[in-house]
C-alpha cells in the first residue's frame, strides 16, 4: 500500500512529534517502557503511577493509528499496558 | 530514590543529558558493570509522555557508543548500596545478555490493516448465531494476521537474530514484532520493510527505530 509510514532514519527520541508517525512511535515507545526491559521486580519498588491515565491517552493514540486504515473505529483492546 | 535508566559495562562518566525530572545522570559502577542513575525525589514516577522521552533519550545516549541494557520504566531503588547490590547479585546474567546484544539494535515491525467488516448481514452457514459468527471472524483474523506475520519474517529472518511477535494486538494492528537486528544490517532491513509495504496489498507494513534492546533483555530470550 502506499502512503505507508517507514519510520527508521533517526533514533526515535530524535524523531519529529507530529503527525501519525508520531502516534505510531508513541505507541511502540510506551510498550517497550513498560513491558520491556530489565524488571528488577522483588528486590526494588516499582512506583509507576497513572497507569489508568496512560491508558485513556493511549485509546485516542490508537484511535488515531486505526484512522491510518482510514476507519475510525473506537478500539479500546491495547495489549501491554498492564503495570 | 534512585531511578535507573540502563546498564552496560563499566562507564567513566555519565551522558551529559539531563534525567527524567531534570536531575544530572550519575554512574554506579561494580567491578564488571555500570548503571546509569538519577537522584529522584518522588515516590511515584508520573507516567507522561515527556517522561517517557526522557527515559528513552537517556537510553539513546548510551547505545550510542555501546552496548546497552535498558531498564524498565519507573525502576527505582532506595540508595546506591541497594543499586549495586543488585548489579553484584545479577551480574552474570547481565553480563551475558550485554554480550548477547553486542552489535545489535531492535527495530520494532508492524502492520495496520482494515479489519474485516461485518458479515452479520450474511451468515456464513446458515443458523449461526451472533456468537459463532463473532468467533468465526476472529479465527479467520488471526489466520490472515498469522500469515502476513510469516510473508514478513521470510523476508527479514535472514537479516536478524531472533524476533519477537504479537497477532492482533488490535483490530487494526494485524502485527507487532520486534527483531534484533545487527548495525550492518539495519539499512537494508528498512528498505526491505518499504519494499513488503509496497508490495503487499492489504496492509501498511511499517518498522520503528532502531530501538535500545527492551524486547530482549531477559537472559533465557534466544
Amino acid at each position: 500500500m502506499s502512503e505507508r509510514a517507514v519510520l527508521t532514519g533517526t533514533t526515535p527520541a530524535a524523531m519529529p512529534r507530529t503527525g501519525p508517525e508520531r502516534d505510531i512511535t508513541l505507541l511502540e515507545l510506551v510498550d517497550r517502557l513498560l513491558e520491556g526491559g530489565v524488571s528488577i521486580h522483588g528486590d526494588m519498588t516499582l512506583a509507576v503511577a497513572d497507569i489508568d491515565l496512560l491508558r485513556i491517552g493511549l485509546r485516542v493514540v490508537v484511535a488515531s493509528v486505526d484512522s491510518l486504515s482510514d476507519r475510525a473505529e473506537d478500539v479500546s483492546i491495547v495489549g501491554g499496558t498492564k503495570p | 530514590m534512585i531511578y535507573l535508566y540502563a546498564l552496560a559495562e563499566p562507564l567513566s562518566e555519565a551522558p551529559s543529558e539531563r534525567g527524567v525530572d531534570g536531575a544530572p545522570l550519575r554512574v554506579l559502577t561494580t567491578e564488571k558493570l555500570s548503571a546509569v542513575v538519577s537522584d529522584y525525589t518522588s515516590s511515584s514516577v508520573h507516567v507522561e509522555e515527556n517522561m517517557l522521552w526522557g527515559h528513552e533519550r537517556v537510553v539513546e545516549a548510551i547505545m550510542t557508543d555501546r552496548p546497552v541494557l535498558p531498564m524498565r520504566f519507573g525502576s527505582v531503588a532506595p540508595d546506591d548500596a541497594a543499586v549495586r547490590h543488585m548489579l553484584a547479585r545479577r551480574q552474570k546474567e547481565f553480563s551475558a545478555t550485554l554480550r548477547r546484544l553486542t552489535g545489535m539494535v531492535e527495530i520494532g515491525v508492524g502492520a495496520v490493516w482494515q479489519p474485516e467488516t461485518t458479515t452479520a448481514d450474511q451468515p456464513v452457514e446458515p443458523g449461526m448465531g451472533p456468537g459463532s459468527a463473532y468467533l468465526l471472524r476472529r479465527s479467520g483474523s488471526y489466520r490472515r494476521a498469522r500469515s502476513l506475520l510469516e510473508r514478513v519474517d521470510r523476508v527479514l529472518a535472514e537479516l536478524s537474530k531472533t524476533r519477537v511477535d504479537r497477532l492482533l494486538k488490535s483490530p487494526t494492528l494485524p502485527v507487532s514484532a520486534a527483531y534484533l537486528v545487527p548495525h550492518r544490517n539495519v539499512h537494508t532491513f528498512t528498505d526491505r520493510v518499504a519494499e513488503l509495504d509496497a508490495e503487499i496489498e492489504d496492509a501498511q507494513v511499517f518498522c520503528t527505530g532502531p530501538w535500545p534492546p527492551y524486547s530482549f533483555t531477559r537472559a533465557q530470550a534466544s
